[in-house]
């Protein structure tokens, strides 16, 4: 009898002096486990350091969207972007938990690092939940930014409105952003303007868009592919496909590819 | 200020013991008090319980309030727990300490940024459920100090526990993606036992 409560003794205390890790305060804190920050500036350096200077305007990557807990799924779609080296980078379009909770980021980013090319992630209502939006903030920096590709610009623009306090997204900040370019435009944002969220906005958003050329939006958060090109609304991870978008100098396409 | 406010609780639920209440009343008192690091009640937790059996298992419930601030979470975290404690195969290390294993499962109420019991007006109804409450099962081992005179060290347990929330459970049976031994958490505590102080001391008034 006393081995046994020794037994049982001796595996609590080896538990305790595992590390601090062990203690969790709340599933609501940001106190994070991954060292990781930043991940999007330093994606984008790493970017433009693996094209070459002929490939800047010549590049092919993948979209992918709402991955949620679906990890498996996760694994698997990057396995696949792995397999094909034409894929330089992947854009993630949001949804990458389901409450915005610590561990959900941290496991997505766990299969995210398997990528071997770069990945830049937008926020997505889930990901605003809970504390969520200062974790994104944490570990992949602001939730509205920019990069250039050659003459290629990417536009990530949170547009979550109803679990960000209600609050309007910021469109002075987009126009100024769509405004100041003349090559190919990518505007990343998570949901798309016909969802019911966003109907309050509608009109003001399509104001700004409208008066762009060379302007290719791509979308997530209704689950479905959804093609009205130059609007593109990438599925759900568990749908298994991956639209593979292709530039060659002002030439924009995309091809769906299944894993 | 809010741990304070807990330490003041604490100190109130012994002062009970300081009256001479009817048997009535004596059910109503709380038979312990705990107070717990860790285990997802915030950096510490507190509040007392009540410990019955059924079918000569021992059970106990405990209501607790803990806290977690701003500096762990980016904004001051309240939460509520109802720890329901299931006890059995006690072991005996004489003259030392008495040992037990629990079974525990508290429901964990959390009152944090953007954190909801009913949705606000501006959402779809059935848009989201509740993303307030959450479910920890864990298992414990307590630890009773053995002594022959009637210390306040007699009434003093200590407790660990080790648990896993309910959606870490969700993710690890969903998908093999998710290592179980990355998401246990560990709590500890203290359990001291009010009411056996109580009846002991209104022994000595008779």
């Amino acid at each position: 009898m006393y081995d046994s409560a020794k037994r049982v003794f001796i595996f609590f205390v080896l538990f305790l002096f595992v590390g601090c890790d062990i203690f969790e305060y709340s599933p609501y804190d940001d106190d994070l486990e991954t060292n990781i920050r930043d991940s999007n500036s330093k994606n984008i350096s790493k970017i433009n350091s693996i094209l070459t200077e002929t490939e800047t305007d010549s590049f092919d990557y993948a979209l992918i969207s709402d991955t949620h807990s679906d990890y498996d799924y996760l694994h698997d779609a990057v396995k696949w972007i792995n397999r094909h080296e034409n894929i330089k980078f992947t854009l993630h379009l949001g949804d990458q938990s389901d409450s915005g909770l610590k561990f959900e980021f941290e496991n997505t980013l766990n299969e995210l690092n398997k990528l071997n090319n770069p990945f830049i992630v937008i926020i997505g209502n889930h990901d605003h939940l809970s504390q969520g939006k200062s974790i994104y903030n944490t570990i992949y920096g602001q939730t509205n930014f920019t990069f250039t590709i050659g003459s290629s610009k990417f536009i990530g623009f949170d547009n979550i409105v109803w679990e960000n306090a209600n609050n309007r997204p910021d469109f002075d900040w987009l126009q100024n952003e769509l405004n100041s370019h003349n090559g190919n435009l990518f505007l990343l944002m998570h949901i798309p303007e016909g969802c019911m969220s966003m109907e309050l906005y509608k009109e003001e958003y399509l104001s700004i868009i409208n008066q762009i050329n060379n302007l290719y939006r791509f979308h997530g958060h209704t689950h479905c592919l959804d093609d009205n090109w130059p609007k593109l609304i990438t599925c759900a991870i568990t749908e298994k496909m991956i639209p593979v978008v292709s530039v060659r100098n002002q030439n924009v396409s995309y091809k769906i590819e299944s894993f | 200020m809010r741990l304070t406010l807990f330490l003041i609780i604490l100190f109130f639920s012994n002062m009970f013991s300081a009256f001479n209440v009817t048997a009535f009343h004596q059910k109503l008192i709380p038979d312990h008090s705990k107070v717990q690091f860790a285990g997802n009640q915030g950096f510490l937790s507190g509040g007392f319980g009540y410990s019955f059996h059924i079918l000569r298992i021992e059970r106990e419930i405990a209501i607790m309030y803990g806290y977690l601030p701003e500096e762990f979470s980016g904004s001051d975290i309240h939460i509520f727990s109802l720890k329901n404690t299931t006890l059995f195969n006690v072991y005996e290390l004489p003259k030392y300490l008495k040992l037990k294993c629990s079974l525990n499962l508290s429901i964990i109420y959390t009152l944090a940024n953007n954190t909801f019991t009913i949705l606000p007006d501006y959402y779809p109804e059935g848009y989201y459920v509740s993303n307030s409450f959450h479910f920890q099962p864990s298992i414990g081992l307590t630890a009773n100090f053995i002594s022959k005179h009637n210390t306040v060290l007699k009434n003093i347990s200590i407790y660990t526990e080790l648990g896993i929330l309910e959606q870490n459970l969700y993710h690890i049976i969903k998908t093999g993606r998710v290592n179980i031994f990355d998401r246990l958490n560990m709590s500890l505590g203290i359990r001291y036992s009010i009411k056996e102080r109580l009846s002991n001391k209104n022994l000595k008034d008779t």
